[in-house]
């Protein structure tokens, strides 16, 4: 095991490409994930970053390029770099037949830990993640967002320096959602964690440090959402009408913008977009359905990199 | 490999096991059915009450033959191809163990549960049996234990037929396949074969055969050891030739090692080539 100074990426990914077959999955992907912060990968699913995810939970082996996590090469030293990573697959990874603290003891075992030491952890895990109440009700017997918080205390339990997680909100409400990336924060604020997760929802993509938009096999876009945001430069204005070319070609015309078709709607990205809302509304009175503007979202950047509607893809 | 990771393993299936309705619904429902044979087996006879004896070991030896197998398909099964298509075997694939201690440990937990089960089911029959009427509890317990081998038999069968199967009703299908071909198909192909060349299969090829089918083998080692009703033993008193108790041994323990050794290794192969979740 190598002990990488605090300085150094806890992950550093470099021209990793990731083939199922014919079909190219990752390609030439690089990535840093510094110490200490959130990492969100966002993108449609397909797009890879759960290949991605897999090669760096060490469910697969990297086919070309390099992966070092925590400093050391998975190829050399698997097991070193498991024991330092604590891993919260998409699918409940729990065992319903067994009670919370029965499937955390489980887990503490599989790493090693055994005895007083391993209750001791367990009961601080619990409290941690007020779980102590539930710690002997059979795992089948919890809500969603309960069984996920556990999910959580096992992938914890082991004290990783890296924790990863595969769409984490998967199958929560919006309030177990909020709940779920206030419990992360708070873990990096006290812990010092570095956490990768990947997500397709804006919501916890913006509570991340970092966010990297992963698309057709590679990362497109890398930034903080306020970085990210600020490539487009101003508002985000959207047009719909009945005829759609007719009003792009007309606008173009009239105001010299060449207008984005994307999913039926026409998208504009102008620092003036109030200004330019009222003439267009002003010019075309008939013929546009609705006019949208806003401030920029994570979505309108995914929009302005790839050229498609996050959604749209996400539904593939 | 530190043993500690299998016995975890191995200690999560057991639990599993012994909490999962169906294995002591199957237990007492060998139980039961070992009183109502040693109770009512003879009523056809116009005898009445508890059988003793060699031919009740008999009768109990085809239960086994039955109820034991199929037992142990349908609990094995399921052993892999459930985590798989939980997706729980990539959480358990990220663990500091290797798949080797991973795959024993879940091996020696279901063989344990499957244990408890037999055991538990032929146990309680037996203390009813011994209480009621003095059975031979030598060849009763033997018996236990032969069947329990079976039972490890068909586990690692069952553990291949997972590893083959895209999800767990293909499994136990496959696992229904397996346990009627061993049952009873064989024997009546092997009867169909006599027929057919009247008789004139070359013995040698004739126990080779037998050899070939676990349930025959069981069969032989209790004609042997606990000397039962050759009536009740089927094809296998056929033939005068019995194999020595080493040779049947080995083929006992062959028929566990080998499926397991194909399972590990497709199980290996899988996880490399990441097919398997």
């Amino acid at each position: 095991m190598t002990v990488s100074p605090p300085e150094q990426p806890a992950i550093v990914v470099r021209g990793l490409s990731h083939y199922y077959g014919e079909r190219c999955a990752l390609r030439a992907v690089d990535l840093d994930v510094r110490r200490g912060e959130i990492l969100g990968l966002l993108g449609p699913n397909g797009g890879g970053k759960t290949t991605l995810f897999r090669v760096l939970a060490t469910v697969c082996a990297p086919q070309q390029g390099s992966v070092r996590i925590l400093g050391d090469d998975p190829k050399r030293d698997l097991a070193a770099v498991r024991r330092r990573l604590g891993v919260v697959f998409q699918h409940p990874g729990l065992d319903g037949l067994l009670s919370v603290a029965e499937n955390l003891r489980c887990h503490g075992a599989m790493y090693g830990w055994t005895g007083r030491r391993l209750d001791e952890r367990v009961v601080a895990v619990l409290q941690r993640l007020r779980l102590e109440d539930r710690a002997n009700e059979r795992v089948a017997t919890l809500s969603g967002g309960l069984a996920r918080r556990v999910e959580l205390a096992k992938g914890l339990l082991h004290q990783p320096e890296l924790l990863l997680l595969d769409e984490p909100s998967a199958g929560l409400d919006p309030g177990a959602r909020r709940e779920f990336m206030d419990h992360l924060t708070h873990l990096r604020e006290t812990e010092g964690l570095t956490v990768l997760l990947t997500t397709h929802t804006m919501e916890e993509a913006e509570r991340c440090d970092r966010v990297g938009f992963v698309h057709r096999g590679e990362v497109v876009a890398l930034g903080t959402p306020a970085e990210l945001t600020a490539t487009i430069g101003g508002d985000v204005v959207v047009i719909t009408a009945h005829d759609i070319d007719r009003v792009r070609a007309a606008v173009g015309e009239r105001f010299g913008y060449d207008l984005r078709l994307v999913d039926g709607a026409l998208r504009l990205e102008t620092p003036r977009g109030h200004e330019f809302v009222r003439e267009v509304v002003e010019a075309f009175p008939g013929d546009i359905q609705s006019v949208t503007f806003g401030r920029p979202t994570l979505e309108d950047v995914f929009v302005h990199v790839t050229g498609q509607r996050f959604w749209d893809q996400a539904a593939e | 490999m530190p043993s500690s990771a299998i016995a975890t393993v191995a200690r999560k299936e057991l639990t599993d096991g012994l909490r999962n309705r169906w294995v002591w619904i199957v237990s007492m429902l060998l139980a039961t059915s070992v009183l109502v044979i040693a109770f009512f087996g003879t009523a056809t006879v116009g005898v009445q009450g508890v059988r003793g004896g060699g031919a009740l070991i008999a009768s109990l030896m085809n239960l086994a033959v039955y109820l034991v197998p199929l037992l142990a398909l349908i609990m094995g099964c399921g052993a892999i191809i459930d985590e798989k298509q939980r997706g729980v075997l990539d959480l358990i694939l990220v663990y500091p163990i290797s798949t080797g201690e991973y795959f024993a440990g879940t091996f020696l937990g279901f063989a344990l549960a499957l244990a408890v089960a037999i055991v538990s089911g032929f146990g309680v029959a037996g203390v009813v049996l011994t209480l009621w009427s003095g059975v031979e509890v030598g060849a009763y317990v033997l018996l236990c234990g032969l069947a329990l081998v079976l039972g490890v038999v068909f586990l690692g069968l069952s553990f291949l037929l997972s590893l083959l199967s895209r999800d767990r009703t293909r499994a136990v299908v496959a696992s229904l396949f397996v346990w009627i071909g061993s049952v009873f198909v064989f024997d009546l192909v092997l009867v169909g074969v006599l027929i057919a060349t009247g008789g004139e299969l070359p013995s040698g090829l004739f126990r080779a055969l037998l050899l070939l089918n676990p349930t025959d083998v069981f069969r032989i080692l209790c004609f042997k050891w606990i000397g039962s009703s050759a009536s009740s033993l089927g094809l296998s008193t056929l033939t005068e030739f019995v194999p020595s108790t080493a040779l049947l041994a080995g083929v006992l323990v062959a028929w566990v090692v080998v499926p397991l050794c194909l399972s590990y290794a497709l199980f290996q192969r899988r996880v490399a080539n990441d097919t398997l979740t």
